[in-house]
């Protein structure tokens, strides 16, 4: 594969597709990018500085270092290089490891079972340890303190199971500071199989729809990854004393786990759009918001409300499409988990009834 | 590729110059079995093992920067080998005195930070100093734990007790004061070519492809770090109106422009150029935990009180360079904006990885494309998108060490990577925090 400058930064690789499709890995001095769905093992690497990339010659050999090395210190020219995959493969794992702690599409109504997240992280702890030539110590990705935090509260049922017991293990020789039990803050979001609220049709209701949470437009963990999971309505309130209604705006999302509110699902923003008729509001921490539409209510009855959109959080977002794509993705591999799935993966597959 | 590199030696180059660390790599593994604490799975020595042990301790790149290139010719290389297999001995009783450490870490329930990060260095010192760990597992223990103690609690309680005491002498802060007085006094305004500084300084940003345009580059930096205006714009920061192309209250540099004569004593706003003499010294005292070759405390108070007095707080000319080239290149970087362009190769350069960087926060769900994820996280990312302030908070802070310890900045590209790194710790410190925002902790 060849390196070469691009828009300043030395660059090898195929581009990859943008989030929620691309799996990152932090490493030294460069970082990795791998499409999740695609199976070609060589990332695209960047280079973020080249002196403190001092692993590159376990992948491409010394030569091809030393030859990078001097075209980026003169600034030009192009470098072919060769990649030993076998070595880049624990990184890619990794990567895709790190993707899933983020990008996961648990959902109740999809059917896709949430990931043990202190299992997995834990697991992510190891495979950083067991790659740590690669990594910067003082960087991102090499926080393990983070990633072995959900370690010490770990449920019983799942402590029961043998190989869990052994991460544990493994854990614990690993030269971090351990968490005391119970002294780490958590939300919870694991129960995703709990049956979300509907949309139930109100009195006073003029028109009412459902649209999708775009995954890149919140924080991961707070909503139900599904499709049609935001249900908008617009009505009327009576007024106190016969006063004329008032026209608003509802909208019920489906958090990750519906049995409980979530702090962070509190204040993200929900903007509802209809031809001219425009409404701004923040969720509250049980997913749900009033907008007040300024609207009259005879003016409201005869709005076409065919073509209104409710997005939720901030930014475009991506299409439902790519959405398909990640769920095809998961479900792929829980149907089939691969050689190098993690335990957490196998786990969410075996609960998975 | 081109074949020729310009580097005066093109044909050579490739066979003759190996990676550094696949140099210390094989040089370890001759080392055997007895350093396997200090090893990773493939037998290589741990990054940490590297950064605080080999770089400081045995290689010491501090006098021998040869030893610290990228890549380094076969004669450093095996003069890196001979010097890494000398200490044999040492790094073996190091590992044992690890394993001693780690055992006692346990016993004493200790948890806080990151056991190689922490004893490393000392397990090392323990190693020249004593040797092996002792045959009496009494004894061990004992020494392990004073070391622990040290570590966890002590650092420089002796200096930090004898600036309390010398601050409590009305006497002694009375000289500081006059000292202050004067020097402040002593600073003025004098024939400095400003503008033509700044026509110069874009000369070292640019790109340098060959031997030549490195030297040339370099020999910019040269008579810049000797100009007058660094510190003539460091004496107009002191007048309300002084000419200079920035505020320094924008900059971070304090909170209310302009400078004020700093005091010996008082609290002040933290701001760089507020700090009193009290706070500056305490500041080195924290950073110089890893060094016993610090002068005696009174010694420190009187030459702080002087650079307190000086442009830019800081006593060197190629620091004071050093620091307005820097404000040269933060006003320039916005992590947040794909529409920024900098006014050279150098700068470009440190936007583009900044930018990478915000989309790996992007890529892992922790940031929008271009801003908040989340309501909570909107100060901080507003702080990420007014880069200047935190980074030139910090490269003076940088600054600062180094006129403390003498260390010049007149190498050019020595001081261009001081300004990468600055951007880059900068980024790491936001990203932790952007991170920090999306986790529970930060509702408790």
């Amino acid at each position: 594969m060849k390196f070469a400058l691009e828009n300043g930064l030395w660059v090898c690789g195929t581009p990859v597709d943008p989030p929620p499709l691309v799996a990152v890995l932090e490493v030294s001095g460069a970082i990795l990018e791998w499409t999740v769905d695609e199976p070609a093992p060589a990332p695209r690497i960047t280079l973020t500085d080249a002196d403190a990339a001092d692993w590159l010659w376990r992948v491409v050999g010394e030569d091809a270092h030393v030859r990078l090395v001097e075209a980026v210190a003169n600034a030009v020219g192009s470098v072919d290089v060769p990649i030993d995959l076998d070595a880049m493969s624990p990184l890619r794992r990794l990567a895709l490891g790190h993707w899933m702690r983020r990008w996961w599409p648990a959902s109740a109504r999809e059917g896709i079972t949430a990931l043990p997240s202190a299992v997995l992280d834990a697991e992510l702890a190891l495979l950083s340890v067991a790659v740590e030539e690669f990594l910067d110590q003082d960087a991102f990705d090499a926080d393990l303190d983070a990633l072995l935090r959900g370690l010490a509260d770990l449920s019983e049922p799942l402590l029961s199971d043998p190989r869990v017991a052994e991460l544990a293990t493994a854990c614990s020789e690993l030269p971090v500071a351990a968490p005391e039990p119970g002294t780490v803050p958590r939300w919870r979001a694991d129960y995703a199989l709990v049956a979300g609220s509907d949309g139930r049709a109100d009195p006073g209701v003029i028109a009412s729809g459902t649209a999708s949470v775009s995954w890149t437009s919140v924080p991961p963990g707070v909503f139900d990854a599904g499709e049609d999971t935001v249900t908008w309505s617009v009505g009327t309130r009576i007024g106190p004393n016969g006063a004329p209604g008032r026209v608003i705006g509802r909208v019920q999302t489906v958090l990750a786990d519906p049995t409980a509110t979530h702090p962070l699902a509190a204040g993200i923003a929900v903007h509802l759009r209809s031809g001219a008729v425009v409404g701004v509001a923040e969720l509250d921490a049980g997913g749900s918001a009033g907008l007040s539409l300024d609207l009259a209510e005879s003016t409201a009855w005869n709005h076409d409300w065919v073509a209104t959109e409710v997005h939720v959080g901030v930014g475009g977002g991506e299409s439902r499409a790519v959405r398909e794509r990640v769920r095809r993705f998961v479900r792929s591999r829980l149907a089939a988990p691969p050689a190098d799935a993690f335990l957490a993966e196998l786990l969410a597959a075996e609960d998975d009834y | 590729m081109s074949s020729d590199l310009g580097t005066g030696t093109p044909a050579a180059t490739t066979t003759s110059v190996l990676p550094r660390r696949a140099v210390i790599d094989r040089a370890w593994r001759d080392l055997g079995s007895e350093v396997a604490l200090l090893s990773g799975r493939d037998g290589g020595p741990l990054s940490r093992t590297v950064k605080r042990i080999l770089d400081p301790l045995v290689f010491r790149l501090r006098v021998r920067s040869e030893f610290g290139q990228t890549v380094v010719t076969a004669d450093i290389a095996d003069a890196m080998r001979t010097e890494l297999l000398d200490h044999a001995a040492v790094l073996s009783a190091c590992a044992s005195w690890f394993a001693v450490l780690k055992t006692r870490r346990r016993r004493l329930a200790i948890t806080a930070g990151n056991a190689q990060e922490l004893y490393f260095p000392v397990c090392f010192e323990l190693a020249v100093t004593r040797g092996a760990p002792a045959v009496d597992p009494v004894e061990v223990a004992e020494v392990a734990d004073a070391v622990l103690r040290e570590v966890h609690d002590g650092q420089h309680h002796h200096a930090v007790e004898a600036l309390d005491d010398l601050m409590e002498d009305p006497g002694a802060v009375a000289v500081l004061a006059a000292q202050v007085e004067q020097s402040w006094d002593d600073i003025r305004s004098g024939p400095a070519d400003v503008t033509g500084f700044f026509e110069r300084l874009p000369a070292v940003h640019q790109d340098a492809s060959n031997h030549q345009q490195r030297r040339a580059r370099q020999q910019v930096w040269s008579t810049l770090v000797t100009d007058d205006a660094p510190y003539e714009l460091g004496v107009r920061i002191r007048r309300p109106h002084g000419d200079v192309p920035w505020s320094v209250g924008d900059l971070g540099l304090c909170a209310q422009p302009p400078q004020q004569r700093p005091s010996v004593l008082a609290e002040s706003s933290g701001r760089p150029l507020d700090r009193s003499v009290v706070e500056r010294v305490r500041a080195t005292l924290r950073r110089s935990r890893d060094r016993d070759d610090l002068p005696g405390v009174p010694t420190l108070c009187s030459e702080e009180a002087d650079r307190a007095c000086a442009p830019w707080g800081l006593l060197a000319e190629d620091l004071q360079a050093t620091l307005v080239n820097g404000i040269v290149v933060a006003v320039q970087l916005k992590p947040l904006e794909a529409s920024a362009v900098p006014d050279s190769a150098f700068v470009a350069g440190i936007q583009a990885r900044l930018r990478k960087e915000a989309y790996v926060l992007h890529a892992r769900r922790l940031l929008a494309e271009d801003g908040a994820l989340h309501p909570r996280q909107r100060q901080v990312v507003s702080d990420l998108a007014d880069f200047a302030q935190p980074y030139v908070r910090r490269l003076w802070a940088r600054l600062h060490g180094r006129d403390v310890w003498q260390e010049p900045c007149d190498d050019l590209d020595e001081v261009l990577s001081l300004l990468s790194g600055v951007a880059r710790s900068v980024s790491l410190d936001h990203r932790q925090q952007i991170k920090a925002m999306l986790e529970p902790e930060a509702v408790a």
